[in-house]
């Protein structure tokens, strides 16, 4: 089985960092709610504006607070002066996303120098139930020598 | 065909084991057997390996959507019938080994769709190395 252990002993404050700055994560009102070694929750609560037209969540919303989660997971394992960057994910609809708060909850599966696999499961939380709504398998590269920031650290071509 | 105790009192199994003649080709056992669960083994040869001496993908992905169709199997009622969609398999590295085990696992049974989750695990005397997952969508034909 994959060794899960941490590379970067710093990975919590790293990844929490990272998060502060995913301006659609803050744009959406998502909260990075549990952190550990290969595994990664972000939670985000109901507002109108995240949902289609049954008045669920948003398909797209459900998708990327997944990957958001897939990724951070991924990225606690990765060593440091690296970053991350989602190459695929394949995702099932279970249920639709109906509730007050919707959790996407992440764990690698397999991880080697480049590449990380990592599980993503979403849960709307719906009159005290959790409701199963999405699972799908990402795969995450790690970025060894690139930076965690803006245009993974290169100057910024004026626009 | 199968050394599983339980196995008969899955008729929509049994039939679809029977009918496919691939997994026969092959060599795939049934070895368990639950409601949204099917287990199967499958053991190597030569004449399927890649460069490194390992299970072609190719099989490991045949294995993957077949557990997944046995495992929706287990659910499906007298006058249903669930054929593959759609899957896509992540391989971890490469499957090597003296066996393969896939497992499949339904994540939803629903009328229309069944999703089931496939593992494969290459097993090596007492070693077992997961080397491949799948999430297959199976629809009502």
């Amino acid at each position: 089985m994959t060794d899960l252990k941490p590379k970067n002993p710093d990975f919590d404050a790293v990844v929490r960092n990272s998060f502060g700055r995913q301006s659609f994560m803050d744009f959406i009102g998502a909260d990075l709610t549990q952190l550990s070694a290969g595994s990664c929750d972000i939670s985000v609560p109901h507002q109108a504006g995240l949902t289609q037209q049954h008045g669920f969540f948003h398909g797209g919303l459900v998708s990327a607070l997944a990957d958001s989660a897939a990724g951070y997971a991924a990225f606690s394992l990765f060593p440091a002066n690296s970053t991350v960057l989602t190459v695929d994910f394949k995702v099932n609809f279970l249920n639709p996303s109906e509730g007050k708060l919707l959790i996407a909850k992440a764990q690698v599966i397999s991880m080697d120098r480049k590449i990380c696999h990592v599980n993503g499961d979403v849960f709307a939380m719906k009159d005290g139930r959790e409701i199963h709504c999405l699972t799908g398998i990402f795969t995450m590269m790690c970025l060894e020598g690139r930076s965690d920031s803006a245009n993974l650290g290169r100057a910024k071509v004026a626009s | 065909m199968s050394k599983v105790s339980n196995l008969k009192e899955y008729g929509h199994l049994v039939h679809l084991f029977d009918s496919q003649k691939f997994m026969r080709h092959l060599g795939v056992e049934i070895t368990d057997v639950a409601d949204g669960h099917c287990e199967m083994m499958l053991p190597f040869q030569e004449s399927w390996s890649e460069k490194n001496g390992s299970f072609s993908k190719a099989i490991v992905g045949a294995l993957a959507e077949n557990v997944a169709s046995a495992a929706a199997a287990t659910l499906t009622k007298v006058d249903e019938s669930f054929s593959a969609s759609e899957y896509k398999i992540n391989l971890f590295g490469t499957a090597a080994g003296e066996k393969l085990l896939a497992v499949g696992e339904i994540i939803k049974s629903g009328r229309s769709l069944k999703i089931v989750r496939s593992n494969i695990y290459a097993l090596n005397g007492a070693d077992r190395v997961h080397c491949a997952s799948a999430i297959v969508t199976l629809v009502a034909a």
